[in-house]
């Protein structure tokens, strides 16, 4: 069975996405189970395949449909991809986890498709993640984005322009990837990742224009798809008007899988050479990174929707995640895989902290942090450890992400880079002093009289707790410690699973 | 003026692709109804898919299906079909673009009933309300 | 370098002209519902050249999804929306303008890149040398089918094309999701479609004698997919067409008694399951997933048999879904969601 987990873990969610559209009249608690059983099994496989991977030291390979690469189509999980991999099961699985309450709450209808919505946007992210093949990537980043537009569609609110922006720039994305890929075929008439690698290195195909046109297309794909500044409009429309399980699944995971895509193609298909040599935008981008890092931090500081204001936070991380993939150094490089994986925690346990506060409180302005420390203690105890890891306080793991991330940009000389880190963290702290001095200090009834409109008498100003459902607190402690967890063990990860992935060449 | 006549004989396939391309993104981009952005993402991507399958032309070639001689034989000779790869990516993408179009249409109707418009500049107006 | 004639330029270039011409017609018009026809000319056009390339089932495809379905769910939605657009205000012309510039730029950049392509139809180009050869060669004796089109989509890159029927699968669903959902609150429905019976005499004796033709045709080009172009999609964009074609010549509650509402539904995921369910009996009979040799000790053939039985039978899961799947953008699309009346 262990050589099959790579297309087990895949086929798993669609499978259980079929099942949950036709358990309609089963009710809500069977479709909760079987996503939950279904994501389980999809998370085993993932995490049997990441101790593989770092048993052997070698990538697994599976062939579909016993036919040979590049006739056929592969998986590969190498050590870049099982470590995504993990990340993309541990949080859908938490996810759904988390969403008993929430999704029932924002999808009085139809609960069972929006499951089976959920399980297909998993499928499309893992596949992703494991593909070997460009045009296989396409498909699945096509799946991956479709059922996402089901999700955000059905928000808090009419979210149907918002989704319809996402969808043009989601479209215009992937057909630039699409067209991209075309080129390439042209020049190399291959498709799969390991065979286009090798026949892009030949000398006469580095001059080519048309092959850099085609990287071009890819690359401006991708970072429309993850949100690069200044490409990033539509994203904190989209996400921060979604439901609440809907951003806590599509927050974490669709930006970071881009950027793993982004790592795969610049570091795969081409080649670090190729990239910085012939290439040579290194400056351009990461002046790009930069500033999406510090503009992306100081519009979240000016927000008053909790929501909005996490939603600018993933574009300044994007920002440091394309910084450190194009610093063309080790350090950058194992910065930004690091982060990935960081990140991904932290976006997730900031976005369950905050919607297990909008589902108790109702309320998703700033506002609703009054009090929050005597009302709901261990959320706001997770959502401080998730900001210290915005802020990149150690123990936690956005420590040692930064601090690969300025060592590497201080090796390369990129100033820019280190002032924006700096600058970007500054303006990050003084944001979540603000949040969390209402947390604390916050007079619990100030709320309590604004929302029975200004009249005191009615309100219950007994400081009472009142905490988060169980299946919505045991997902977050569980972020909470794994952001903990994953910077004390940080060494591990490094030397056991970046430091494989470190491309040949920088 | 042969050479021109034949750079151009030769690429214009590429051309009308990139065109169309253009014509297409401007659409998507400009334009202020959202029909017409929908549209726009057609020809888009229809485009695209011009330019990948006519990288699977090959001169004197005819269609990717084995052809077999009087004795029962498959004709097996690689330059006497059109390459197929091309033409099954693209039928895939065509089946994507109509799976987006979709989507993109019951948005589109939504729209219409949420803010009563389908004009962007009208619809921006309706939200900051 | 002697052009060889076979290949009709000049035909070529006419309908390229003309396609612009479609396509910018289609962006410039002012009636929506004109716009959703040219861009039916446009996809038809597009049909016809593609069909010139020797993309036959591409052209196919083309034919049914663009040039029909897209046209069908575009007037469906047409009822639905304002059908005459606004003039662009004044204020916005600066960026447009700077888009226009900046679109220019790039397209004569990339045009002025084509010179570095191969040449068009080059056969000694690097696509036409490296993988498609074997799949020319190899094809048949692996798979024994002699369409190359339809062996490589259903069995080399099979895992693509179930992934395929997924995105069409997870379309519908999207739209019924989108659609269906009615906790917000609405302004008044624009309903502009008129009350019809159906009753139209001319129109029901044709459809009355066009669907069966259209269905068998579709059955017809579901199995001969591996002989002749076809195969899962076309015929089920077929088949699904003739049920949109009794709507339309009916009403969409005459439709909806032959094919309900539920069954779209589990007609929809049953294909996808068909075909993954293919793939996981190959994995646990031991091979890897979609290894349709596996089925051959099953089926008592020899191996490439086997995989030409397994092809078959997940194009037949295709067309289940692919014909359900269109059915049911049209059910949600026409009726605005309500599933009451179409187009």
């Amino acid at each position: 069975m262990m050589d099959q987990a790579p297309v087990l873990m895949i086929v798993v969610p669609v499978f259980a996405s079929l099942a949950l559209t036709l358990i309609g009249p089963l009710g809500h608690r069977a479709a909760y189970g079987l996503l939950i059983a279904s994501l389980s099994l999809s998370l085993t496989a993932s995490l049997a395949m990441l101790v593989q991977v770092v048993q052997t030291g070698r990538a697994v390979h599976y062939r579909m449909g016993d036919w040979m690469p590049p006739m056929g189509i592969e998986l590969v999980i190498d050590h870049l991809s099982a470590g995504v991999l993990a990340l993309v099961g541990t949080c859908s699985l938490l996810t759904a986890i988390y969403s008993l309450h929430t999704a029932r709450q924002d999808n009085p209808d139809r609960l069972h498709h929006y499951y089976a919505l959920f399980a297909l946007l998993v499928a499309g992210l893992l596949g992703m993640t494991a593909a070997g093949d460009v045009f296989n990537l396409y498909v699945l980043l096509e799946i991956s984005a479709l059922s996402s537009y089901g999700m955000l569609a059905r928000g808090r609110g009419p979210a149907y322009y918002a989704t319809f922006r996402y969808l043009v720039m989601g479209t215009i994305g992937a057909c630039f990837y699409l067209l991209g890929v075309g080129y390439l075929y042209i020049m190399t008439g291959s498709l799969n990742m390991a065979d286009l690698a090798e026949i892009l290195s030949r000398p006469e195909l580095r001059e080519s224009v048309s092959v850099r046109i085609g990287f071009t297309l890819i690359i401006l794909g991708i970072w429309i798809k993850m949100a690069l500044f200044p490409l990033h409009a539509w994203l904190p429309n989209a996400y921060s008007r979604a439901g609440t399980t809907t951003a806590c699944l599509i927050a974490p995971l669709m930006t970071k899988v881009s950027v793993y895509v982004m790592l795969r193609m610049m570091y795969t298909v081409f080649s670090a050479d190729y990239v910085f040599q012939q290439i040579a935008w290194s400056r351009l981008v990461i002046f790009l990174a930069s500033a999406a890092a510090v503009l992306g931090m100081i519009t979240a500081l000016s927000q008053r929707d909790l929501r909005k204001m996490l939603t600018y936070i993933i574009v300044a991380e994007i920002g440091y995640l394309t910084g450190g993939a194009w610093l063309a150094n080790t350090a950058g490089y194992t910065g930004a895989v690091y982060h990935i994986l960081a990140d991904g925690i932290i976006t997730l346990c900031l976005f369950m902290a905050v919607g297990a506060i909008i589902y108790r409180t109702g309320e998703s302005r700033a506002a609703a942090m009054q009090g929050i420390f005597q009302r709901m203690p261990v959320t706001a105890a997770v959502f401080l450890v998730g900001a210290a890891s915005v802020l990149g306080i150690p123990p936690t793991c956005g420590f040692f992400s930064k601090w690969y991330l300025l060592q590497g940009a201080v090796q390369a000389g990129a100033w820019v880079f280190v002032a924006a880190l700096i600058i970007a963290g500054l303006v990050a702290a003084v944001m979540f002093f603000k949040l969390l001095e209402k947390a604390f200090f916050g007079r619990l009834d100030d709320l309590m009289i604004e929302k029975s409109n200004g009249k005191p008498g009615t309100a219950a100003l007994k400081i009472r707790m009142d905490e988060a459902p169980l299946t919505m607190l045991l997902p977050l402690v569980f972020t909470g410690a794994a952001l903990v967890g994953l910077g004390i063990y940080t060494n591990e990860v490094v030397q056991y699973l970046i430091r494989w992935s470190v491309p040949s060449g920088i | 003026m042969d050479d021109l006549f034949y750079f151009i004989i030769a690429k214009y396939n590429y051309w009308a692709s990139l065109v169309l391309l253009f014509i297409g993104l401007y659409g998507m981009i400009v334009r202020n109804n959202l029909m017409k952005k929908i549209i726009g993402m057609v020809i888009f991507q229809t485009a695209i898919l011009l330019f990948i399958v006519s990288i699977g032309v090959k001169r004197g070639a005819t269609v990717p299906i084995i052809e077999f001689s009087a004795d029962k034989q498959p004709l097996l000779e690689a330059s006497a079909y059109a390459n197929p790869l091309p033409h099954v990516l693209i039928l895939t993408a065509i089946v994507v673009g109509v799976a987006v179009l979709g989507v993109a249409l019951a948005l589109l109707q939504k729209i219409q009933r949420v803010h009563g418009t389908i004009e962007e500049d009208e619809i921006l107006e309706d939200l900051r309300k | 370098m002697v052009w060889d004639t076979s290949l009709l330029w000049q035909f070529d270039i006419l309908i390229l002209l003309m396609m612009v011409i479609c396509a910018v017609a289609a962006l410039a018009l002012d009636g929506l519902i004109s716009s959703a026809i040219v861009t039916g000319v446009y996809s038809f056009l597009i049909c016809l050249m593609w069909t010139h390339m020797m993309a036959v089932d591409v052209a196919f495809t083309e034919a049914a999804v663009g040039a029909a379905i897209s046209t069908v769910i575009f007037l469906g939605t047409a009822q639905y929306i304002n059908r005459w657009i606004k003039a662009d205000r004044p204020g916005e012309q600066g960026i447009k303008q700077i888009t226009l510039v900046i679109a220019v730029i790039c397209a004569v950049m990339m045009l002025a890149a084509t010179r570095d392509l191969p040449d068009w139809a080059d056969p000694a180009s690097p696509a036409s040398t490296h993988l498609s050869p074997g799949f020319i060669r190899q094809g048949y004796h692996e798979t024994a089918t002699p369409n190359v089109v339809t062996a490589v989509l259903a069995d080399y890159r099979s895992y693509d094309t179930m992934f395929e029927s997924v995105v069409v699968f997870a379309a519908a669903l999207v739209v019924m999701v989108v659609l269906r959902h009615t906790s917000h609150k609405h302004r008044k429905v624009l309903r502009l479609r008129p009350k019809r019976e159906g009753r139209d005499t001319v129109l029901r004796g044709a459809a009355q004698s066009i669907i069966p033709v259209m269905q068998i045709f579709a059955l017809y080009v579901l199995c001969h997919g591996h002989y002749s172009p076809g195969g899962g999609f076309q015929g089920g964009v077929i088949f699904g067409a003739s049920f949109i074609l009794l709507a339309l010549c009916y009403n969409l509650k005459f439709s909806m008694n032959r094919f309900r509402e539920h069954a779209v539904l589990w007609c929809c995921a049953g294909g996808v399951l068909l075909y993954a369910g293919i793939g996981a009996v190959c994995l646990a009979l031991g091979w890897n997933f979609l290894g349709y040799e596996a089925l051959a000790r099953f089926l008592g053939v020899t191996e490439v048999m086997a995989r030409s039985h397994g092809i078959l039978a997940v194009e037949v899961g295709v067309g289940i879904t692919v014909m359900a799947v269109m059915v049911s953008l049209y059910y949600d699309l026409a009726s605005g969601g309500d599933l009451e009346e179409g187009l």
